[in-house]
């Protein structure tokens, strides 16, 4: 059997990563960090095996105007040539969707049309011919709910038969029929034939109930609506925070006690004294200072997954609008920053939601400021040192500051770099509230903890050692003391932190290692100050003030992108001089902002 | 006869149809991507304070005021 490239097309939010996961289950290739489809995914399906390879492409409406997620489409429709392509489409808004099928219909593609969220168009009152609509297209038409399960199979076996030529001859006949030959036809004219086409196979109730416009009223409310966007927020990380713990205390109760065994045995062992050192401070010291955390990172996860899914993000836009205009950006580019809540990475490739080059450009070098989840470690591990009482508290005011210091960003880099131009003007479709399907969330909640794994397995572990390694250096120094290699690297550095109230050779050490991944802060202050949370904790009250400890947290939170931010920035920009300017900018505005706080908290009589 | 007016100033829950769009081509195709083309059947649902709310075919789409001004509507 020959092998079948199928891709997936469709509008954003009609089910497209949905019903991927159904057709390739647990086979599926990741990407190379945890996002929506902003790259192209690929995977195959547990029974066809490798006969069938699915391609997952963006969300577009069409495959024509110039955006880059629809160029992305578009090129791999025109490059790659599918044997099929599978199109997605709700069905509680056939009209609209069969606009992208018109087009694919004109590039005389074998289409399968998958009639998504049967479902709902069921519930709704909504009814399809499918047999009509696909002897009035060409094409075949699948009745699906890829929530539920439903016609998988079917879709399956429709999109891996392969037109033969009769049949392409028919399609072909079809098309000039209804007059979808010439490529540049109007919308109008598509729109005229989608309305005949629809006539003669829609039936639908003259008032569709919409349950989410109820919602909006509210929830996307011209003035109450962003209260209550600050408010879920802070929903969502009190709850990343709270529903963690008991999970935090028992990692970390576990790594004390492997810490404390292995100790125990290396002492029984009559091995040297280094080798408990290795393991207590270079490794547990390290890695699990830092793997504690990973309850609150998966959570916050978790939750912004299911905003995301639920439609919520759309509504971010609406509301943070008239406030984005006002910087000179539009209320879509809201959402690369709170996608950057998660991880940067992701968020910056997610600036290509926007059209306007400029403004993609300015969203993506302000994301860095949006706090992402590598640097939560070091907020909780601070805040809770000293601000036990308001931790929460303190930790949002920092999301906040990197809020407002990214909205400054934009204001000074829309007025310096592009002067003349005006900003865009908002334009984006609100989907309905759909309740987001657990499978899918905790699936991508898994991968996403499996890449911090890997994460901390490899690089984080490596620095460790590497951060222990030239703590024990020169050979019979005492560990981590400012005689040893790291602590004269640091020492030679640390007057430059100084003013920001934090002038010890150890966090220096931290903040330059910390620069590869914002969570090795924490695990090289681990390696540095002793093994466990609980030491590490204890430690860092002896060495910082509360001052100085939310200056430290205001520095990790500003300073330079991590390494693989650093690469996004590259890369979306297409030139490495943003990424330079990113790095010295962001680190600029790090210092300054701390050395502000410290001496104006000094002078104002604070400690 | 037309007596056309600007999205923006038309009357919530009525029906209207698309007469006009100015303006570049790239906001054309984005509107018409999303069911926003000359002789489309649109129906306003907000236009207080923001973004105004429209619904087209089956979904609701939000428009910046920027945009909302240049598209001629005429009742229905």
């Amino acid at each position: 059997m020959k092998k079948l490239n199928i891709a997936l097309v469709g509008n954003p939010n009609v089910g497209k990563s949905t019903l991927f996961n159904r057709l390739t289950g647990h086979q599926q290739r990741i990407g190379n960090w945890p996002g929506k489809t902003v790259e192209i995914k690929e995977g195959k399906n547990k029974i066809t095996q490798d006969n069938i390879t699915f391609i997952d492409l963006p969300g577009v409406y069409s495959i024509e105007a110039n955006s880059p997620e629809e160029k992305v489409a578009n090129e791999y429709i025109e490059k790659k040539k599918p044997d099929c392509i599978i199109h997605v489409i709700d069905s509680t808004n056939l009209e609209r969707n069969l606009y992208l099928t018109t087009q694919l219909l004109e590039k005389n593609l074998n289409v399968v049309l998958a009639l998504n969220m049967i479902d709902r168009a069921d519930r709704k009152g909504i009814c399809i011919d499918e047999k009509k609509l696909e002897s009035l297209l060409g094409v075949k038409a699948i009745k699906i709910s890829s929530k539920k399960g439903i016609g998988i199979k079917e879709l399956i076996k429709a999109s891996s038969q392969i037109d033969n030529i009769e049949q392409i001859k028919k399609r072909r006949e079809i098309n000039e029929e209804l007059g979808l030959k010439n490529k540049s036809l109007s919308p109008k004219h598509r729109y005229d034939v989608i309305s005949k086409v629809s006539a003669l196979v829609l039936k639908k109730p003259q008032c569709i109930k919409s349950r989410s416009r109820q919602i909006d009223k509210i929830v996307a409310h011209p003035i109450l609506g962003l209260p209550m966007f600050l408010f879920i927020m802070w929903l969502v990380f009190q709850a990343s925070f709270s529903l963690a713990n008991p999970l935090t205390d028992l990692i970390e109760g576990t790594f004390t006690q492997i810490s404390e065994f292995s100790t125990s045995q290396i002492i029984a062992l009559g091995l040297p004294q280094i080798f408990a050192s290795l393991i207590s401070d270079g490794i547990i010291g390290g890695v699990g200072s830092v793997l504690v955390f990973l309850p609150n990172i998966l959570l916050l996860f978790f939750f912004l997954l299911i905003l995301e899914d639920s439609g919520y993000f759309a509504r971010i836009a609406l509301i943070m609008d008239s406030l984005m205009q006002k910087i000179g950006l539009e209320g879509k580019a809201f959402i690369p920053l709170v996608l950057g809540f998660g991880c940067n990475v992701p968020a910056i490739m997610a600036s290509r939601v926007l059209d306007d080059e400029k403004e993609r450009l300015i969203t993506i070098l302000i994301n860095p400021f949006m706090s992402c989840s590598a640097r939560f470690p070091i907020y909780v591990l601070f805040a809770g040192a000293f601000f036990a009482k308001d931790q929460g508290l303190v930790i949002l005011s920092l999301y906040l500051i990197g809020i407002i210091i990214a909205i400054i960003s934009a204001f000074i880099l829309r007025r310096v770099l592009f002067k003349k131009s005006t900003p865009p003007s908002l334009l984006i479709e609100l989907p309905p509230y759909r309740v987001p399907t657990f499978c899918t969330i905790a699936r991508q909640t898994y991968y996403k903890g499996l890449l911090f794994l890997k994460k901390a397995g490899m690089f984080i572990l490596s620095i460790s050692l590497l951060v222990w390694f030239l703590a024990s250096m020169p050979l019979g120094v005492e560990y981590a003391s400012e005689k040893s290699l790291i602590g004269t690297i640091g020492s030679i550095l640390s007057p430059a932190l100084a003013p920001c109230g934090f002038g010890e050779w150890e966090p220096t050490v931290a903040l330059i290692f910390g620069a590869g991944a914002k969570e090795v802060v924490v695990s090289t202050l681990g390696t540095l100050y002793g093994a466990g949370e609980e030491g590490l904790s204890s430690a860092i009250t002896q060495n910082f003030t509360p001052l100085s400890a939310y200056s430290f947290m205001l520095f990790s939170l500003l300073y330079m992108p991590c390494f693989a931010a650093l690469a996004a920035i590259r890369k979306e920009t297409g030139h490495i001089k943003w990424a330079l300017f990113s790095l010295i900018y962001t680190t600029a505005v790090a210092w300054s902002v701390s050395t502000l706080f410290y001496q104006l908290g000094l002078f104002f009589g604070f400690n | 006869v037309f007596s056309l007016i600007p999205l923006h100033s038309a009357k919530i829950d009525k029906k209207y149809k698309i007469i006009e769009i100015k303006g570049g081509s790239n906001a054309d195709q984005r509107l018409s991507d999303l069911g926003l083309y000359i002789g489309a059947t649109i129906t306003l649902k907000r236009s207080s304070f923001g973004p105004i709310l429209v619904q087209v075919l089956d979904s609701t789409v939000a428009i910046g005021r920027k945009i909302a001004q240049k598209i001629y509507v005429d009742e229905i």
